[in-house]
């Protein structure tokens, strides 16, 4: 029986053969810009324009020394706000989704739904306005222009996720707790926190992904290079380097490596968090 | 003493208010307020300015008429439409394809590792895309002119000329497979009760047919997701076209968004692009509607 099972388990028929065919067209098609990227980044401008579909040689490494001193500081940039926003948003919806999980109080479905209405409100609506409000409160071309509203936005769907988790808790874990007198602070610090590692893991890969891929908003409220994320460096070095276009694919590609060394080293959570954000 | 412990165990009143309070202080100033001064300034003429600055004038529905005669803005519509159609259409086909070849691969690691291969791309900085894809349109040394030279063709300038503008915005990213639809059908297909899949192919249905007549089928609350993020995405994605093309050749890719993002910041028009934010806020709400009446689900979900 297991023996027939396992025969029959090798036997690879024309349906198989169709599928992975498909996959690896597929993929193939998924990866052709980034083939040419890569061939490109090692090309003077003269081999470019010799062609740009192969590798010529010699390889020209020194576009990536050229383009790592031009995107390092954009880079930078782009690593500080996104952790900063992402770890106060991971923490911000923790809290506040705590509280709506655990605790009973007045207006709490009021509040609630005022938070939750913003899940409804298209971005594109409150460009303008946004926008206004940064130049009032005299934010312009800072960095709390992007953390501020990042803390803002970035934390409703982290809420909604985080108060359904804390829901299904039992709660005699947290009355055990203040028999013994811990502060209501202590409790979430020390007992929700590690209760919900994860949920706010995938709360804070989503807020990440956001994050660091967000063009719209640094567009309009950072102007100063110092200050510049890197899909707005990207943009800058692209008009400023017509002339070489191996180091701007050179700096593209610089520009991938932070993200696709956090996803290498973290992979089934991130996969795992893209699902849960796609479905919910 | 018992009466205290009760007390403890309700809990703080004031903690959930201080735990909510930093949350919705930030969301108050800056989600709530540009909401709510959105919709008001869309029937002002407003140069942007608080507290008595500049003109802010009320003009009724002058800025929602002033657009309803405006060409331009009908043709920023056209083309917007252009792209939520084949953008549906595309994300209803190529994502599931490929998620179901994916689901149709047995073996776990296999199947798992086909994923991954799939969701790397999405990790690629957006801009770092859209600038790729218009090296490849590149007129001059692009990758698609340097293949037409090899067969002795000569150059084309796809994101230069009307007739093919909309056409190249839309190839790009082809096959249109990798990203969070592909993970929104493959879990949709995992939900599927396998019973439903094993009655049938004991009754002698085919691949295709258990296809056709059980997987589409059950993944209606799927499609009908894909839908509506599809056309809501569309219609709020101007960036890319922004950075490619600009809405040019003349307006030829000119969209909503743009015409919004160009009116405000670069015309400063404050109140007639929050009319442009509210209309397409509206056109939005009515694709949601639209979508609830075409994927009718006999189940509430």
């Amino acid at each position: 029986m297991l023996q027939a099972y396992k025969a029959n388990k090798r036997k690879i028929s024309a349906g198989t053969v169709i599928n992975r065919v498909m996959l690896v067209i597929f993929l193939i098609f998924t990866l052709v810009p980034f083939y040419v990227l890569i061939v490109n980044s090692f090309k003077t401008q003269n081999q470019l324009l010799g062609g740009v579909l192969f590798f010529s040689y010699p390889l020209y490494w020194k576009n990536y020394s050229d383009a790592f001193v031009k995107m390092l500081p954009f880079i930078w940039n782009s690593v500080t706000v996104t952790v900063v926003s992402t770890a106060g948003v991971t923490f911000l919806a923790a809290l506040c989704g705590y509280a709506f999980g655990h605790y009973v109080f007045r207006g709490k479905r009021v509040l609630f739904a005022a938070i939750l209405v913003n899940m409804m409100i298209p971005s594109i609506l409150t460009l303008v306005p946004s926008y206004l409000v940064i130049i009032r409160l005299g934010l312009y071309n800072t960095q709390f222009a992007l953390l501020l509203p990042y803390l803002a936005g970035g934390s409703v769907m982290g809420i909604y996720l985080v108060r359904g988790f804390v829901e299904q808790l039992p709660k005699t874990v947290f009355e055990a707790a203040k028999i013994d007198g811990i502060s209501e602070f202590r409790c979430f610090i020390s007992i929700g926190i590690p209760l919900l590692g994860t949920i706010l893991t995938t709360v804070s890969i989503l807020a990440l992904l956001n994050f660091w891929n967000d063009i719209v908003w640094p567009m309009l409220v950072i102007e100063k290079s110092a200050l510049k994320t890197i899909p707005l460096g990207l943009l800058e070095f692209n008009q400023q380097q017509g002339s070489n276009k191996g180091a701007l694919f050179a700096g593209y590609i610089l520009a991938s490596i932070p993200l696709l060394v956090y996803f290498a080293l973290n992979m089934r959570s991130f996969m795992d968090s893209l699902t849960e954000g796609a479905i919910k | 003493m018992n009466l205290k412990l009760k007390k403890k165990l309700k809990g703080d009143k004031i903690a959930p208010y201080l735990m909510i309070a930093p949350t919705l202080i930030l969301l108050a100033i800056f989600a709530l307020y540009p909401v709510v001064l959105s919709m008001v300034k869309s029937f002002f003429r407003w140069s942007g300015g608080f507290g008595g600055n500049g003109i802010n004038q009320f003009v009724g529905f002058g800025n929602y008429l002033q657009l309803f005669k405006d060409p331009v803005f009908w043709q920023s519509w056209g083309n917007s439409l252009f792209f939520m159609v084949t953008g549906v259409v595309v994300n209803l086909i190529f994502p599931f394809l490929c998620g179901f070849m994916i689901f149709s691969v047995k073996n776990p690691k296999a199947s798992y590792r086909w994923r991954v291969a799939f969701v790397v791309p999405m990790v690629v900085p957006s801009m770092v895309i859209f600038l790729l894809w218009q090296f490849i349109y590149d007129v001059d040394i692009g990758v698609i002119n340097n293949i037409i030279r090899i067969f002795g063709g000569s150059g084309v300038d796809l994101l230069g000329s009307a007739s093919s503008v909309k056409w190249a915005i839309r190839f790009m990213g082809f096959p249109w497979v990798g990203g969070t639809f592909l993970l929104v059908y493959i879990a949709g297909l995992g939900n599927i009760d396998n019973s439903v899949r094993e009655a049938a192919r004991i009754d002698g249905a085919s691949r295709l047919r258990q296809l056709l007549f059980i997987d589409i089928p059950l993944l209606k609350p799927q499609f009908k997701m894909v839908f509506t993020l599809s056309v809501i995405g569309e219609i709020q994605d101007f960036v890319k076209i922004q950075t490619i093309t600009g809405g040019g050749p003349g307006y030829y890719s000119y969209v909503p968004g743009l015409y919004m993002y160009k009116t405000a910041f670069d015309s400063g028009e404050y109140g007639l692009a929050s009319a442009m934010g509210v209309l397409m806020m509206l056109v939005m709400l009515g694709f949601t509607y639209l979508s609830n009446f075409l994927f009718k689900t006999e189940a509430a979900d």
